[in-house]
């Protein structure tokens, strides 16, 4: 059995003295602990929100024509600047979007003629003429009363139709110089046109009908024959009222006119609203080329006559014009449409542009090379380069495209 | 270690010592027994507080993991509840995955399949049928909401159903034709249609010498051969669109074309001028004149030459009422990017018979959505919406560079998938929202999703069966589908 070492006398057997104050934070901590852990356990919990659904951020806007930067440095490569209007001022562009330029301030121009070798420029601008001059001024052309509906002209010679109202007929077409001077009266109504290598012009003649659907709460006047002739000669008819109706319907009237560059091709557009319109091709003899029937329910907007390297192309813009699209203003008509290049060498026609470009399309231009055709529509410029294969792209471009000319204002 | 303690004094002996320490040792008690309380009552109410007050994290939508993790882009949570997409890969195999990315499972196996992508889509010898009948899109196969019926068109250019979890497949035309187009069928494949072909004469030599087709019932019995091709075929099979033999004889054959490379016709009278309605209860109905085929075609061509205009493509609207057609100029030359606008696309109002032009140039794809509103592409590239009474939108302008072949509508019709290298989601309602990843395979369907167990029967439709298979050609199945039913 073993032994303790040392005094048993001595040894402190009093009992140990008990740590209070570190029991009591012990106890504390296992209290908390203990609490805590039970109360995690038996509290219940609110009920979980609706799951969240991850919504992706708004985008910016919807899907749009690329650009398609090789194409458009081939137009803006052979092509001149667009003459657009933005913001109520006339401003000229190159295609691809750089050296923008303001040609004139509180402009809106619906036309333009030029610009010429001095660098002036004439547009139509809420029934006016206006010259625009290189520094921006602007002169009014024309007798003061008189309002303009359609524009037209070659260098610095213009041909005007008038808007008919009060006791002003509807051929009452002008002749003017946009150096000034003296105008001379032309039995030629709206619309008008001026071949741009010859000394042609050729407008609507009588006998005028109005016409219900094409402008809203009110009847338009038009033309029912095609007359052309020489600036200051004598104009001859090219197309008759019964011929344009046996070819064009019962009620048609003529919508637009257009001349080939030679002179020696026109194109007149028409139709009745609620009808089918056609484009009727036709030689300076009154011979008739050519018959386009457009799509059902779609109306011109525009024609324009290109010649490339002596490829002769006609461009016929149709819009849907269907219900409540029949009187919309075309920068606000919400329907589509398509370009048509009609060939006159071969004679075979191909679609340049169609669809979604063309919702809401309120300008249309060839280039001067003949080349390429501009669109404008609030999404954006779209150019159509037709070589041999079509290539279209968007341009960094906005404004409702005017022109196209050659050569820049200086 | 135990304490020794002196012998305890009697009880009128108070130990100084004891008695100074009990009241200590009393505290040492109650001191824990308080605190451990206290701490109860104060760790419980704060920690129920948190706990109560607590809001937990919402539920987040799913995570994108798999084949998709990292290589799609846009809100693909949106496409959860969009249904079943079916692909095919180089190897013949099916596979279907939901349209998120998620759960994607090999369905089966067919060597057909495989051989869908190393067939040319146009064989020298479908060049001459080119003129008879062209695929709105170019898939290559078609698989059923089931995910076991396969319909495609054989090496040997013959239209075929196929069942992938026994690997049979059975021919739709006699031997010795060709399909020019992949069968049509009913929505739950109750009835299937093919149009076939023979040509006059060898490879390259001559035209189509025969055009007809053949509406097959669930059993593999015949319901109707009809001369002509047939381009579709109404989801309930009450009707399908087919050649109108009586405007055929009124446009006269076809002549062959001056230019070089032009599709030899060889002065074939079986191409297809006008359509008609083949009705299950029985009878025709014309629903498309070849002088209103040659009207339409006239606002992109004023000047066509009426003999070589053909019906290639007709798809029946979600209504039954209104066409999708496709009119090709048969004399236009073989160079439609650089010469005259050779084909037009046309909505037919059956009811009326007249043909709407949609002029664009180069029309491409196009398709139906179940509300009723269409979409088609064009030559530059552009994919464009078409619904009743607006205006067209546009969905993308990629299609050329994604190599888009199919368009198709989700089967609640609120997704469009442009399908290509990379496979593109576009929200019908709203184009801005697009999704995008690479392409998993050859699109091949897009179904309703399947039933909570995966059976393969919730679709829209139960296929009550096939034409009967004439054995098996060498497929086999690779991976029995999850709950895939049948033998």
């Amino acid at each position: 059995m073993g032994r303790l070492l040392g005094d048993p006398e001595v040894w402190d057997d009093s009992p140990s003295r008990p740590r209070v104050v570190v029991r009591g934070l012990v106890g504390l901590a296992a209290g908390l602990a203990a609490g805590g852990l039970v109360a995690f356990a038996v509290v219940p919990r609110p009920a979980a929100p609706p799951p969240e659904v991850a919504v992706p951020p708004p985008p910016a806007e919807g899907p749009r024509v690329r650009v398609e930067r090789q194409t458009l440095d081939n137009v803006s490569l052979s092509a001149g600047p667009l003459l657009v209007v933005r913001s109520g001022r006339l401003e000229q562009v190159k295609p691809d979007g750089t050296d923008r330029r303001v040609v004139a301030q509180n402009v809106r121009a619906s036309a333009a003629v030029g610009p010429s070798r001095d660098g002036t420029l004439v547009v139509l601008d809420s029934g006016v003429i206006v010259r625009v001059d290189r520094d921006g001024a602007t002169t009014r052309l024309g007798p003061a009363n008189y309002l303009a509906a359609g524009l037209a002209g070659r260098d610095e010679r213009l041909l005007a139709c008038a808007e008919p109202g009060g006791s002003r007929r509807p051929d009452s077409g002008l002749l003017l110089s946009a150096a000034g001077g003296r105008n001379r009266p032309v039995k030629l109504g709206c619309p008008v046109a001026w071949a741009s290598g010859a000394e042609v012009i050729a407008g609507a003649g009588g006998p005028w009908a109005a016409v219900n659907g094409i402008e809203r709460d009110r009847a338009v006047q038009r033309g029912t024959s095609v007359l052309v002739g020489r600036p200051g000669g004598r104009s001859l008819v090219l197309l008759g009222a019964h011929e344009l109706r046996a070819a064009a319907g019962r009620r048609a009237t003529v919508e637009a006119v257009a001349l080939a560059p030679d002179g020696k091709l026109a194109a007149v557009a028409a139709g009745s609203p609620g009808r089918p319109w056609v484009v009727l091709v036709l030689r300076a003899d009154g011979r008739r080329v050519a018959r386009i029937p457009l799509a059902a329910g779609h109306r011109p907007a525009w024609m324009g006559w290109s010649d490339r390297q002596g490829t002769v192309t006609l461009a016929v813009a149709a819009v849907d014009r269907r219900g409540d699209l029949a009187t919309a203003p075309l920068a606000s008509r919400q329907g589509g449409g398509y370009v048509l290049a009609w060939d006159a060498g071969t004679r075979t026609a191909r679609v340049l542009a169609a669809g979604p470009p063309m919702v809401a399309a309120d300008g249309f231009a060839w280039s001067s090379d003949g080349e390429s055709v501009g669109i404008s529509s609030p999404g954006g410029v779209l150019l159509v380069l037709q070589i041999d294969v079509v290539y279209t792209t968007a341009a960094p471009v906005t404004g409702t495209l005017v022109a196209w000319p050659g050569e820049a204002v200086p | 270690m135990k304490a020794l303690r002196r012998s305890r004094p009697g009880p009128s002996a108070v130990d100084p010592l004891a008695e100074r320490g009990r009241g200590r040792r009393k505290l040492a008690l109650l001191v824990p027994v308080l605190t451990v309380t206290c701490g109860l009552v104060a760790g419980g109410v704060a920690v129920g507080r948190v706990v109560a007050g607590s809001r937990p994290a919402p539920a987040r939508g799913p995570v994108v993991d798999g084949p998709l993790a990292g290589r799609a882009s846009g809100p693909v949570e949106q496409l959860r509840d969009s249904g079943v997409l079916f692909f095919t890969d180089q190897q013949g195999r099916a596979f279907r995955q939901a349209a998120d990315g998620r759960d994607r499972r090999p369905l089966g196996q067919l060597k057909e399949l495989g051989g869908q992508s190393a067939r040319p889509f146009l064989d020298q010898l479908d060049i001459a049928a080119s003129l008879l009948a062209v695929p709105a899109d170019r898939r290559r196969a078609e698989l059923a909401p089931d995910g076991n019926l396969v319909y495609l068109v054989q090496p040997d250019g013959a239209a075929a159903v196929g069942r992938l979890q026994d690997g049979s497949v059975r021919r739709l035309v006699p031997a010795g034709w060709r399909s020019p187009t992949l069968p049509r069928h009913t929505s739950d494949g109750a009835v299937v249609g093919a149009c076939g072909y023979r040509l006059a004469g060898r490879q390259g030599s001559a035209g189509v010498k025969v055009a007809r087709s053949w509406i097959l019932d669930h059993a593999g019995a015949g319901l109707a051969t009809l001369p002509g091709c047939l381009y579709d075929l109404a989801d309930d099979g009450s009707v399908a669109l087919v050649t109108d033999p009586a405007q055929g004889r009124v446009a006269g054959p076809v002549p062959d074309a001056e230019y070089q490379g032009s599709p030899l016709v060889g002065g074939s009278d079986q191409l297809t001028r006008g359509l008609r309605l083949w009705r299950r209860a029985g009878g025709f109905r014309p629903v498309l004149s070849f002088a209103e085929v040659t009207r339409a075609f006239r606002a992109v061509q004023p000047e066509v030459d009426p003999r070589g205009l053909v019906v290639v493509t007709a798809s029946l609207g979600p209504d039954r009422r209104r066409a999708l057609v496709r009119i090709v100029d048969a004399l236009a030359g073989d160079k439609p990017r650089t010469g005259r606008e050779a084909e037009v696309l046309a909505l037919v109002d059956l009811a009326s018979g007249r043909a709407e032009p949609i002029p664009q140039h180069l029309p491409g794809l196009e398709a139906w959505l179940p509300t009723g509103g269409y979409v088609y592409t064009g030559g530059a590239g552009l994919a464009t919406y078409v619904a009743r009474e607006r205006p067209p939108a546009l969905l993308t302008a990629t299609v050329a560079q994604e190599g888009t072949y199919v368009v198709a509508a989700s089967p609640d019709g609120a997704w469009l998938l442009l399908g290509g290298s990379v496979w593109r989601f576009v929200r019908v309602d709203d184009p801005a929202v697009q999704v995008t990843y690479p392409a998993p395979g050859r699109f091949a369907g897009w179904a309703p999703a399947l039933g909570p167990e995966g059976s393969g029967r919730g679709g829209p439709g139960d296929p009550k069966g096939v034409p009967r298979s004439v054995g098996s050609q060498g497929g086999a199945p690779v991976d029995r589908p999850e709950g895939a039913s049948g033998p």
